[in-house]
């Protein structure tokens, strides 16, 4: 039994909980303030949002320091790893909000939409400080409750209520899993912390190998799930089809940054004793997540169910770093989770800009002469589609070729030549599109949203995927120094 | 002897109160049959001396998760649910995964690590152990964080329910706060002149 | 003398019920939650088993995170699935279909 003297001493370092501490508040103050607001004034709300995450930034760069460093009876860590992690979450969210200004300004409760992501934002950021399951747990939980209800926030649309109702099943079953899996672990080892687990498990002996297994898969399946990798992708094309854009936007990016980053620690802290194991299994699992992204998205007339299966493949790109599971490996991941936010928020903003009154601006069609009429966001969703398509020099080729090295270097050639292939081959529907912008004639009557801050993202997102493209050394140092904490 | 019948008699019951919430046609006898297993866990809880858990499991769950879930069954008049063929066109397929599962989870729940002499000679607290002492005494200082966490997922469970279920009606009247509040005071109040 | 494997043979039975009448229910979406329950409570009957077996009180406390995080997800569980009901006035299994997929 625990033995506890009371009193029972102060947290210490409470500091380095700072910008959650910045996040939890603001989310609730924006919620009572939101009360107050009058409805034309509701959009304060947002710029609050944006000035929060902001404002968390810095205290985030403030707190870190070069090492690691935890707080709350070690159950709470900060190391750049997180840090880093933090920061991509909070460009994200800030990327969010902006596309969600003028999508969200007509909907029911716009103070409350804010306040969510503010709130699933925090999830994520528990996540990627969680040294144990339980801060773990309770920050995917966080951030998957609030992603539920933004999945499904436009309530008359039924799309988007079933959109979130699919999200949500499917999501409570694979926290199911995780938990059974968790279970057996500390079964077997008696304890949360990834790094005692880690240990526990090197010492146990061969009787408990089949429990570790075991509790290893479904651990597996529970996390797999939550960063879309196939056979459990099956949610995705749904959700992003049925979610507000903004959202989609927002969970295409955000969550997974925290899913990946969580999944690394996992893998390295907590089960390095079957790693062998878990590594004949996350192979198979990445080659078949990046056939079904990239040939099922071939198929799809809706740009929304397009870009879900082109994430699912960018996220079976991602896995073959955790599979190299070296420096190079995990940093080429993060490097590729970089890009992937900017390529990605830059190809929603437009996707946002187009929507109209009664027509989404989500077919591929609606895309037809876009190069005749607003020739610079053609050319920037040409630059943002190359660079998913990983046409050289600019970012997208350059997150492909580290983790491709990585995974090379570390044996699985085979797994590399599989990727090419088909990175080769999702190029086709990256393509399409540009086709369809540049060689096709106006078929629907184009009428824009004219709003500065979307435009300023559309050009950042653009010029950063173009920077990284020609100078892409940078990003890869701050990736390789941000993997203090984790190796 | 008297632990081992209780134990045989719970637990075949909560897996009756399983098969018949999977089984039963009618949605209220599915919600019946989990009342009746969650009683039914709360008893193996209590024969694992975790009593504070048991009774949380039966105040809170059957007190409260599975009054919302009845209230929204009547609220949302499902009718008798028509048992449709897929039920038995699937049966076979998973019927022989979920065994396959099963035996794989039997396999891994008795093997030798969880047989140890260490684990095997584990008895019963004594009277003057105080289960729900030992869980405040643990769930207030060393697992504070989890329990901020968890008060915040609460807070976006409850912003998250009435976000997507309240609806003003156009011909009730409400409290407008924001319109209150920033009330002045020439809105309400005119100089007479006497 | 009941052991700890015989708890967890138990969970083990009530985690494959869960599973299996999600996937072979054919019903109605309320089902399907109420066996997101029974796995959660599989989940909860391994914890606690564990946590009195290896004299650990932290697998109690994780039981008692589990309960909280399951109360709120029901909630928006049901509160999402009212609001389906309010576009689509049915919530059966078949019924999901407006996104093909």
């Amino acid at each position: 039994m625990a033995n506890v003297t009371f009193p029972f001493p102060y947290p210490q370092h409470l500091e380095l909980m700072l910008p959650e501490i910045i996040i939890a508040i603001m989310a609730m103050v924006l919620l009572i303030w939101d009360l107050f607001l009058g409805k034309d004034k509701k959009g304060w709300i947002a710029y609050a949002a944006i000035a929060t995450c902001v404002a968390t930034a810095f205290a985030t760069i403030q707190v870190t320091t070069g090492g690691a460093l935890t707080t709350f009876y070690g159950y709470f860590v900060l190391d750049p790893f997180a840090s880093f992690s933090k920061l991509l979450m909070l460009l994200a969210t800030v990327f969010a909000v902006i596309l969600s200004l003028d999508y969200m300004k007509d909907e029911e409760n716009v103070g409350e939409y804010y306040c969510l992501i503010l709130f699933a934002l925090l999830g994520m950021m528990l996540m990627v400080s969680a040294n144990n399951f339980v801060t773990m747990y309770l920050g995917l939980e966080l951030m998957a409750l609030s992603v539920y209800v933004l999945v499904g926030y436009q309530r008359d649309v039924l799309r988007s209520s079933e959109a979130a109702l699919k999200y949500f099943i499917l999501g409570a079953l694979s926290s199911g899993m995780l938990l059974y899996g968790i279970t057996f672990l500390y079964g077997v080892t008696a304890s949360f912390g990834f790094d005692a687990i880690g240990a526990g498990l090197v010492n146990a002996n061969n009787s408990a190998h089949g429990v570790v297994m075991l509790g290893m898969v479904f651990v597996l399946a529970g996390l797999v799930f939550k960063v879309s990798i196939a056979p459990f992708h099956m949610w995705t094309p749904d959700t992003y089809e049925g979610a507000p854009t903004p959202v989609t936007a927002f969970i295409s990016v955000a969550p997974k940054v925290a899913g990946f980053v969580v999944f690394m620690r996992v893998l390295h802290d907590a089960l390095p004793a079957v790693q062998a194991d878990y590594t004949m299994i996350l192979v198979v699992l990445a080659a078949l997540t990046i056939v079904v992204g990239n040939v099922a998205a071939i198929a799809q007339r809706n740009i929304k169910r397009m870009l879900a299966y082109s994430t699912i493949g960018h996220v079976g790109f991602v896995l073959m770093g955790l599979i190299a599971a070296n420096e190079a490996g995990y940093a080429g991941s993060l490097v590729y989770l970089t890009v992937y936010l900017f390529m990605n928020m830059g190809v929603f903003a437009i996707i946002v800009l187009m929507r109209r009154d009664g027509i989404q601006g989500e077919l591929l069609d609606d895309f037809a002469g876009l190069s005749k009429v607003r020739p610079g966001y053609a050319l920037a969703m040409g630059l943002l589609l190359f660079s998913l398509a990983g046409i050289p020099f600019l970012a997208g080729f350059w997150a492909k070729y580290v983790v491709f090295m990585a995974a090379i270097e570390t044996g699985h050639l085979y797994l590399a030549l599989l990727a090419i292939v088909f990175s080769v081959v999702g190029c086709f529907y990256y393509l399409r599109v540009i086709k369809y912008m540049y060689f096709d004639d106006v078929r629907i009557e184009f009428n824009f949203i004219e709003s500065i801050p979307m435009k300023m993202t559309v050009v950042v997102t653009a010029l950063a995927v173009t920077a990284i493209g020609l100078y892409p050394d940078p990003v890869m140092a701050i990736c390789k120094q941000a993997l203090v904490g984790l190796i | 002897m008297l632990e081992a019948g209780f134990f045989y008699l719970f637990a075949a019951m909560s897996v009756i109160g399983g098969m018949g919430v999977v089984l039963a046609r009618n949605t209220m006898h599915s919600v019946m049959f989990l009342i009746f297993c969650f009683f039914n866990t709360a008893g193996l809880f209590f024969l694992l001396d975790a009593e504070f858990l048991g009774i949380i499991l039966i105040l809170i769950y059957v007190g409260a998760v599975m009054v919302l879930f009845m209230f929204v069954i009547m609220m949302l008049e499902v009718n008798k649910a028509k048992l449709k063929e897929g039920f038995l066109q699937y049966l076979p397929v998973g019927g022989v995964i979920a065994l396959i599962l099963l035996i794989e989870l039997i396999a891994a729940s008795s093997s030798g690590v969880f047989n140890t002499e260490t684990i095997a000679a584990v008895g019963h607290f004594g009277k003057d152990v105080n289960n729900t002492v030992e869980i405040g005494k643990v769930l207030y200082t060393q697992y504070l964080l989890g329990f901020e966490i968890a008060a915040i997922i609460l807070l976006v469970a409850l912003v998250g329910a009435i976000v997507l279920t309240l609806r003003t009606r156009k011909d009730a009247k409400y409290q407008n706060i924001s319109k209150q509040v920033n009330v002045r005071k020439e809105d309400r109040l005119r100089k007479v002149r006497m | 003398m009941i052991g700890l494997s015989d708890y967890l043979i138990v969970a083990a039975c009530l985690f494959l019920l869960g599973v299996i009448g999600l996937f072979l229910n054919r019903k109605n979406v309320i089902t399907i939650l109420m066996c997101i329950e029974l796995i959660l409570l599989a989940v909860n009957i391994n914890f606690v088993a564990f946590s009195h077996y290896l004299q650990d009180i932290s697998g109690q406390i994780f039981v008692f995170f589990v309960l909280t995080v399951a109360a709120s997800e029901v909630a928006v569980g049901l509160a999402i699935l009212v609001a389906f009901y309010r576009t689509r006035r049915s919530i059966d299994v078949e019924d999901i279909n407006s996104l093909q997929g």
